[in-house]
């Protein structure tokens, strides 16, 4: 089932809180494959419960599409038998490695060069054989340019060309990575191909710096960010959009307010491109 | 492969080694400090997360420099292989078996693996939840339920905190399990009834009472003993929830 109107990613410590969640309070949610692949007990019941009442999209962590370190065919095998096992079509990952002789369980920059691309492309060429889907990948936020000078937006188009892969664009990241790189976040946006891009996602970050921000997922979407949002939108249209809250998680009514303000801008830019 | 290809792979595990390590290299000197000290940070405190959270009492027995010295060395010296989050936990157990820092307590694994059976039972994606079975009698051939776990250790690892610490070895025997609520308890039990649950466990079709035979001829223990302790602890168990008929 194709992804539609807004989203909201689920963690095991929400569990409890969001149980009394209906479609009408978010359309989707989203997990990561890898703390749910192999869970029973209370935490195996609960998902399938909500799996039961929601659409879901996984979005994954472990995949390591750019690292140096051989593709893990197993843990690609085991993804495909978990989207297959509860009807999970669309399956995300970040345009990033996170594993150099062994896991390092958090996300790194690739090293951008057309070498690189290429090298990226061939692995999702057989990430999609296996999981016979397309493979949805995400710009990280990053804080340091790896690469002989390649820009992230070339890269991801080059990636995206060269391996038919799809993009999750995460608005935030994209702030975030303008301020931290200096670059014209509605220029990035605005250059992406729309066919390529399959939902978005947004969430909130820290200011450590003027010129140096953090993506934390621990705080409340910044205003910036939600014109950016408004904006990728009037780009690309409005496309399934999905808040991400991982730390200092508050209470599901504020979630729900800024799920609810997803739906705000949502209906407001199909409001203008009707009008239009 | 092609000489930039190479470099790519070069320059990321340049990078690697230095948000494990924190020692500059060449390929990362040329990078501001201010933004290398957000990798080093986010990463050393992720993992340091979910080792805190899944060994929270060897995180409380240590000291903080203890600890960060020990998080830190799993980091740089332990490959680890999983994907999977809450299998961090079994990686941390595998590099406990060889770390060689010296302010590690004698029971420090045995400690950590009790920690993660917790865990390991409250997760594991296994066959039945222990339901109740009452009135075992003697005829009865009954097994154990895919929800229980039983555990030796030298050490009374369960008991142990910031104000119990062993002085001296203690053989300790537990059994985990997993009830129809998908709550976890544990029981400490004896070395013989840690025997009669091992040959439960591996029982198919024999009956209790020839069970409780085959132990008091193996152990030499009178067999009216055996008996009647035997079917008691069994008909406790079974009030629990730990067997099931085969």
């Amino acid at each position: 089932m194709a992804l539609k109107g807004s989203g909201l990613g689920l963690r095991r410590e929400m569990l409890d809180d969001v149980s009394a969640l209906t479609p009408k309070d978010v359309d989707f949610l989203e997990v990561a494959p890898e703390n749910w692949i192999g869970v029973g007990g209370r935490y195996g019941k609960a998902f399938r419960e909500f799996t039961e009442r929601f659409p879901f999209s996984c979005h994954g962590l472990s995949l390591s599409i750019g690292s140096a370190d051989p593709l893990d065919i197993e843990f690609v095998k085991a993804v495909k038998h978990f989207l297959d096992v509860h009807g999970i079509d669309t399956y995300s990952e970040h345009l990033s490695y996170c594993s150099d002789n062994g896991h390092m369980y958090d996300l790194m920059p690739i090293a951008f060069s057309l070498d690189a691309a290429q090298y990226v492309a061939d692995r999702v060429k057989q990430v999609q054989d296996i999981i016979q889907r397309p493979l949805v990948l995400e710009n990280v936020s990053t804080y340091v340019m790896l690469g002989d000078g390649m820009s992230e937006l070339e890269f991801m188009k080059e990636v995206i060309h060269r391996s038919g892969c799809k993009m999750l664009l995460d608005v935030n990241n994209v702030y975030v990575n303008a301020t931290n790189h200096s670059f014209n976040p509605h220029e990035y946006i605005q250059s992406l191909p729309s066919e390529s891009i399959e939902y978005l996602h947004i969430a909130g970050h820290f200011d450590e710096a003027e010129d140096l921000l953090v993506d934390t997922h621990g705080a409340d979407v910044k205003p910036k960010v939600w014109e950016l949002l408004k904006y990728a939108y009037q780009c690309h249209g409005v496309l399934p959009t999905l808040l991400e809250r991982d730390f200092n998680i508050p209470s599901v009514s504020d979630l729900l307010a800024e799920v609810n303000l997803i739906k705000l801008y949502q209906q407001e830019v199909n409001y203008e491109r009707q009008l239009a | 492969m092609s000489a930039s290809l190479h470099k790519f792979k070069q320059h990321q595990q340049a990078f690697s080694e230095y948000i494990r390590t924190t020692t500059l290299s060449s390929a990362v000197s040329n990078l501001e400090d201010r933004r290398l000290k957000i990798y080093r940070e986010l990463f050393f405190n992720n993992v340091e997360g979910f080792v805190s959270s899944a060994f929270p009492v060897l995180n409380e027995i240590l000291n903080d420099d203890q600890w960060e010295v020990l998080v830190r060395d799993f980091f740089v010296t332990h490959p680890c292989d999983t994907p999977y989050f809450l299998k961090i936990s079994e990686e941390f157990l595998q590099y406990l078996e060889y770390s060689k820092l010296d302010f590690l307590p004698v029971f420090s694994y045995q400690l950590a693996h009790w920690e993660w059976m917790e865990l390991f039972a409250d997760v594991a994606e296994t066959g039945d939840e222990s339901e109740e079975l009452p009135n075992i009698t003697l005829t009865d051939t009954v097994t154990t339920n895919d929800c229980t776990w039983n555990v030796g250790y030298d050490f009374s690892v369960h008991k142990i905190s910031s104000d119990y610490i062993p002085e001296e070895a203690e053989a300790t025997f537990l059994i985990v399990h997993r009830d129809s609520d998908l709550s976890v308890g544990f029981i400490e039990i004896n070395p013989l009834s840690m025997l009669l649950f091992e040959q439960l466990k591996n029982n198919e079709n024999t009956s209790v009472q020839d069970l409780l035979r085959d132990i008091s001829e193996q152990q030499d223990i009178s067999l009216d003993v055996i008996m009647q302790g035997g079917l008691d602890i069994i008909r406790q168990w079974g009030l629990i929830g730990l067997l099931k008929v085969c």
